[in-house]
């Protein structure tokens, strides 16, 4: 039973998080994807689009992934506990991702005003 | 009653962190505009994406890390409202120190950056200037010169 409430609530709490940040990345990530390849709009709206479907498939997988490792649960504190440490881990996660997305977008950037010059 | 007081420390600690994050990024990225808008020459479309786009990864990150320590039960809990406040404290003063590390890393980075910028606009006015000069050289060059002493 406690299992049960651990898995909803964790389950909305991680989709809605996802979709968001999700959401949030492609609607301002676009102006980046445009700057490398500012030659055909077409194809940047579909790289971004790409990218968006990728990161959904990475994060939803690992997040429906966790249930299958969650432990058993006796009672509310042990809810609270794994639920947030399961978020934590999927937050701290795309923190990284993101991080690490931020850091390549501005290597190709450099990379390109250097060709540029 | 174990359970009940850590649940207690939970409803507590929670609402803490989720607040002290969201008010330390809000004042972080209202001023960090001005700073993205120095560092990208006024160019308001992408200052707001690198903007907001750092204000999600602070957001993850922070709230994260916070998650993350939560876990009371872990930490030697003796049942008492005693030990319960001494194990929030040092959690909400360990989650707070961190995020003024984080605050601070991250006006770090907005000052590199707009130092940064400022180099590569002189850079650019130099070179544009250089050019301008080579161009009036040439065409003063190729220009025939005035006779002296007419």
């Amino acid at each position: 039973m406690y299992n049960l409430t651990a898995y909803i609530t964790y389950l909305i709490v991680v989709v809605t998080a996802i979709l968001y940040v999700g959401h949030l990345c492609y609607k301002y990530g676009h102006v980046y994807v445009a700057q490398i390849i500012p030659e055909d709009p077409q194809l940047t709206h579909h790289v971004n689009k790409i990218l968006l479907a990728g990161y959904y498939l990475l994060n939803i997988g690992y997040g429906i992934y966790a249930i299958s490792i969650w432990d058993r649960l006796y009672d509310l504190a042990d809810v609270i506990e794994s639920v947030m440490t399961h978020l934590a881990y999927i937050t701290l996660i795309l923190a990284a991702m993101h991080y690490f997305n931020m850091l390549v977008i501005n290597i190709i950037l450099k990379q390109k005003s250097k060709t540029n010059i | 009653m174990e359970t009940s007081k850590i649940v207690i420390g939970y409803f507590i600690y929670l609402p803490i962190i989720l607040t002290l994050t969201f008010f330390v990024s809000r004042t972080l990225f209202k001023n960090g505009k001005i700073f993205m808008l120095d560092i990208f020459h006024g160019r308001e479309d992408i200052a707001n994406s690198t903007n907001k786009l750092f204000e999600v990864g602070f957001y993850l990150l922070n709230i994260g890390f916070g998650l993350w320590m939560l876990k009371i039960s872990s930490s030697g809990f003796n049942e008492t409202y005693q030990n319960l406040i001494e194990i929030l404290s040092t959690k909400i003063g360990g989650f707070s120190i961190y995020l003024g590390v984080m605050l601070f890393f991250n006006m770090m980075l907005f000052f590199r950056g707009r130092k940064r910028s400022k180099v590569s606009k002189q850079q650019s006015v130099i070179r544009d200037r250089m050019f301008e000069q080579q161009e009036s050289n040439k065409q003063s060059y190729n220009q025939p010169r005035p006779t002296q002493g007419s």
